[in-house]
C-alpha cells in the first residue's frame, strides 16, 4: 500500500477535519445514574440527512466522550485506509451508518482484520414508514431492545437473534444513541435520543465494530 | 478443557466432543486462530441469501499460517468428523459471501496465508498463496516496476486469485477466463497428503508454472469449484503489459439490439480482433455503478417501469446496452484493429463508439476502463445501492454466444424478475465462444414479502431456463444442490463417488456444489 494511499483517511475527514463533538458541550446530556466509563468512537456516516440524526443519537448518549465522524465511502482509498486503521488500532469502538455499498465492504474488512462485531443492521425508509432487519450477539442484545423502545411507533422485538422491525420516524437518531452505549444493558434513565419532525429517507446499513 | 459457550455446534456433534476439538485447534494453531465468541464470528454470517443468516451460522473460525497447520485442521476435523468450510479472501458475496453452506460447518479462513510466493516476469507467471489479494498482487507488480497485468473480477482490489479461480470466476482482459490461465495447484487432500497437479510432484521441476498437463491423467479441473481438496498455492499465467490499451464502449440505443451486438462481436471476439472478454452491459448495471439508486427516481413498490428505464438512460447518457471493448498491443496493432472494428459497425449500421478520450473520467466507463487495464477498483459495488436492503443472488447462465441466445435468455429473465417485481440489473460477459449471462438478483432483505419473492424467483429463474436448455455456471450455497440436478443423475453420481474414495467422512465442505455424502441419496 503506497503512503499516499495511508494518509487517506485523513482526507476523508468530514468538512476537512475531524468532527470532535464533546460531551461536555452539549448542554442536554443528561447524569446516568452512576459514573460510565467514557469512551471514544469513530462514526461513519455516508448520507447527509441521515447523519444529522444518527450523529444527533450519538451525541445524545452520555457515554461517549469524543466522536470522531468520517464519511465513509465504497472507493478504494477509503477502503484501503479503513483496512490499515482496522489493522493498526486494538479496542476501537466504530459505529456507523452508512449506504449498501459502503456497508457490505466495511463489514468484509472488520471480518478479515478479525475485528468483533457487536451489531449489524440493514434499514430501509420509505414514504416515512422504516423497515430494519437487525442482528446483535448476546452481549449486545439490549441495543435492539433500546432501539426499538426508542424508535417511534416501533414494534417489539420478539427476539434478541436477527429479526425485522418497522418503526417511522425517530429511528436513525434512536439507533444512534443505542449504538454509541459501549455497556447496552446500561440504561440512561434520564436521557433520550432527540426527536425529529421527518423521517430519514433510504436505506443504509448499520453496524457497531469493535477493533 | 474449556467448555466453550457457543450455540452452534456442527451437525452431530456433541458439545464434549466440540470442546475437545477446539482445544486441539488451539495447540495447533494458537489460542488468536481459534475464533468461537459470538462477536467474532458475526462477520462469518453475513450473507445476501433470502434466508435467515442463523442457517448458516459457523461454529468456530479458524485460521491457519502454513500448509503444516491445513494438513493439522485436516486431521482434527477427521477425528472429530468435524466438517470445514474453507474460504480464501471469502469475498463470493451474491455466490454465498464467506458464510458456510450450513449451519454449523466451521470455517478454514486461509487469509493469513498470504504470501506471492514467486512471479516471473519472464514468463510471466505467478504463485501465490489463498489469501493474497489482487490489490496486494497488484501493488507488488507497481512497486518492482514488473511489466505484467492482471484480469480480476469486479471486486477486484479485495478479492482474490486463487479464491476467484476455484470458484471459476472471470476477469474483463484477454486474461479473463481465469481458470484457463491457471497452471499449476496445490491441494491438502482429507487424508492428509499434499498433492500437486501438473509438474508439481516432479522432484527438482521448474515448470510447474508453465505446462499444465503434467503427465497422465490432468486433475486440476476436478477441484476447482469442488470440495476434494483444500488449495493452498496456486500459479497462474500474467499478460505482458502492453505498450497500448485503448478500452472503448459502443452504445446502443436499444433493447432488442443486443441479437444483433452480439453477432456483430462473435468474429471479432473469436478472431483476437478484439482479446478480451468483452461486457455487454443492460441500462440498470451501468446506472447503478454510476451511483443512480431506485429511489432518485421512484418509491414504487415492483420492477422498475420501462419508462424509468429509458428516463435513466437519457439521463445518465447510457445505452441501452453498453458494449466495453479493448485493444492491447504496440500502437500499429491497436490501429489496424480499431479500423477493423470500427469498418464493422460502420457496416452494422448503428451502435455510437465512445473512445476513453471522449469519455474522460466519467462513470462507469472509467471503472470500466481500469478493469480491462487490470487497474483494481471497487465501483461495481454501487450495484448494491440500487434496490438496497442488502439482498443480493447472481443468477449466472451460460449460453452460446449467438444473439439469438442472448435475446432469448435476456427477455425471459426479465419476465421472471419483473413478475416477482424485481428488476434486470444483467451483462453478457464475452467468453471466446460463450456468454456469461450474469444477473444481479437484487432485493431488500428487509421486506419479508420481497425475500419470498426472491426466493421464488431464483427458483422460477432456474426452474425456467432449464426447460430451454440452460443451466448457471455458478451459483449461491443456498442453490447448490438444486443447480447439481440440472447437470444431471450420472455427474452426481460420478462426483460422490470420487467424494466418497477421497474423504470418506465428508469433512472437506459438505454441500459445495452439491456433493455432500450425508445428504446424497441417488446411488
Amino acid at each position: 500500500m503506497s503512503i499516499e494511499r495511508r494518509s487517506v483517511l485523513k482526507g476523508m475527514v468530514l468538512s476537512g477535519a475531524a468532527l470532535a463533538l464533546s460531551q461536555a458541550g452539549l448542554a442536554h446530556a443528561a447524569h446516568t445514574t452512576s459514573a460510565v466509563s467514557r469512551q471514544p468512537v469513530l462514526l461513519l456516516v455516508s448520507d447527509a440527512e441521515a447523519q444529522t440524526a444518527f450523529i444527533d443519537g450519538v451525541k445524545a448518549n452520555p457515554s461517549v466522550a469524543r466522536v470522531t465522524v468520517l464519511k465513509a465511502q465504497h472507493d478504494l482509498d477509503f477502503i484501503a485506509a479503513f483496512q490499515q486503521r482496522l489493522s493498526a488500532s486494538k479496542g476501537e469502538r466504530i459505529i456507523g451508518l452508512v449506504d449498501d455499498a459502503s456497508g457490505m465492504l466495511l463489514l468484509d474488512l472488520a471480518r478479515s482484520a478479525g475485528a468483533r462485531v457487536h451489531w449489524t443492521g440493514q434499514h430501509v425508509t420509505q414514504n416515512g414508514v422504516s423497515r430494519h432487519r437487525v442482528a446483535a450477539t448476546d452481549n449486545s442484545a439490549n441495543c435492539i431492545k433500546q432501539f426499538a423502545e426508542f424508535a417511534e411507533n416501533c414494534s417489539r422485538p420478539t427476539a434478541m437473534t436477527e429479526q425485522t422491525l418497522s418503526a417511522s420516524r425517530q429511528w436513525a437518531s434512536s439507533l444512534g444513541f443505542a449504538l454509541a452505549s459501549p455497556e447496552p444493558n446500561r440504561r440512561y434513565l434520564r436521557t433520550t435520543p432527540p426527536t425529529y419532525s421527518s423521517a430519514v429517507d433510504g436505506h443504509f446499513v448499520s453496524f457497531s465494530i469493535e477493533t | 478443557m474449556t467448555t466453550e459457550n457457543n450455540k452452534v455446534l456442527p451437525k452431530g456433534i456433541t458439545q464434549a466432543d466440540f470442546d475437545k476439538a477446539m482445544d486441539e485447534f488451539r495447540a495447533l494453531l494458537g489460542k488468536d486462530n481459534v475464533l468461537v465468541e459470538a462477536e467474532q464470528l458475526k462477520p462469518y454470517e453475513k450473507i445476501m441469501m433470502p434466508v435467515d443468516a442463523a442457517e448458516h451460522a459457523p461454529s468456530a473460525a479458524i485460521t491457519a499460517t502454513t500448509v503444516e497447520q491445513v494438513q493439522g485442521v485436516v486431521a482434527i476435523c477427521n477425528t472429530y468428523k468435524i466438517p470445514v468450510w474453507t474460504i480464501s479472501t471469502g469475498r463470493n458475496f451474491g455466490y454465498g459471501s464467506s458464510a458456510p453452506h450450513h449451519r454449523g460447518q466451521i470455517i478454514l479462513d486461509l487469509k493469513k496465508m498470504n504470501k506471492i510466493l514467486h512471479i516471473d516476469a519472464d514468463l510471466g507467471t505467478a504463485l501465490v498463496e489463498p489469501g493474497v489479494t489482487y490489490q496486494q498482487l497488484y501493488d507488488h507488480l507497481e512497486d518492482n516496476n514488473i511489466p505484467l497485468m492482471l484480469s480480476f473480477s469486479a471486486p477486484s482490489a479485495i478479492a482474490g486469485p486463487l479464491g476467484n479461480t476455484m470458484d471459476r470466476g472471470v476477469g474483463y482482459t484477454p486474461y479473463g477466463e481465469h481458470f484457463l490461465m491457471q497452471c499449476g495447484m496445490e491441494l491438502v487432500l482429507a487424508n492428509g497428503e499434499v498433492y500437486r497437479t501438473g509438474m508439481g510432484g516432479v522432484k527438482g521441476d521448474n515448470a510447474w508454472q508453465v505446462f499444465k498437463w503434467g503427465y497422465g491423467p490432468t486433475l486440476d479441473g476436478m477441484f476447482t469449484q469442488a470440495n476434494y481438496g483444500i488449495c493452498t498455492k496456486m500459479g497462474f499465467w500474467l499478460m505482458p503489459k502492453p505498450p497500448v490499451i485503448k478500452p472503448f464502449e459502443i452504445q446502443f440505443d436499444e433493447d432488442s439490439d443486443i441479437t444483433e451486438i452480439v453477432d456483430f462481436i462473435r468474429p471479432l471476439r473469436i478472431a483476437q480482433i478484439i482479446p478480451n472478454s468483452i461486457v455487454i452491459a443492460g441500462v440498470l448495471w451501468e446506472a447503478s455503478t454510476a451511483g443512480v439508486r431506485r429511489s432518485d427516481y421512484t418509491t414504487e413498490p415492483g420492477a422498475t417501469s420501462q419508462a424509468i428505464l429509458k428516463q435513466i438512460q437519457k439521463d445518465r447518457k447510457l445505452g441501452a446496452w453498453n458494449v466495453y471493448c479493448a485493444l492491447y498491443g504496440t500502437k500499429e496493432q491497436v490501429e489496424v484493429n480499431w479500423n477493423i472494428v470500427t469498418g464493422a459497425l460502420k457496416q452494422l449500421g448503428k451502435g455510437r463508439i465512445i473512445t476513453q478520450e471522449e469519455a474522460g473520467d466519467t462513470e462507469p466507463f472509467a471503472y470500466r476502463a481500469k478493469l480491462m487495464s487490470g487497474i483494481p477498483n471497487l465501483r461495481e459495488f454501487g450495484l448494491y445501492n440500487w434496490r438496497g436492503g442488502g439482498g443480493s443472488m447472481w443468477f449466472a447462465p451460460v449460453s452460446q454466444a449467438k444473439g439469438s441466445e442472448c435475446g432469448k435468455q435476456k427477455s425471459l429473465a426479465e419476465k421472471i424478475l419483473n413478475k416477482h417485481g424485481l428488476d434486470y440489473v444483467g451483462e453478457f460477459i464475452v467468453g471466446w465462444r460463450d456468454m456469461h449471462h450474469v444477473i444481479d438478483v437484487l432485493y431488500d432483505r428487509t421486506n419479508p414479502d420481497e425475500v419470498k419473492r426472491a426466493d421464488a424467483c431464483f427458483n422460477e429463474l432456474l426452474d425456467e431456463f432449464e426447460k430451454e436448455g440452460y443451466a448457471v455456471y455458478r451459483v449461491n450455497t443456498r442453490f447448490m444442490d438444486r443447480v447439481a440436478d440440472s447437470y444431471g443423475p450420472v455427474k452426481r453420481r460420478l462426483e460422490h463417488t470420487l467424494k466418497r474414495a477421497l474423504d470418506p467422512n465428508n469433512i472437506l465442505a459438505p454441500g459445495k456444489s452439491g456433493i455432500d455424502l450425508d445428504t446424497f441419496k441417488d446411488w
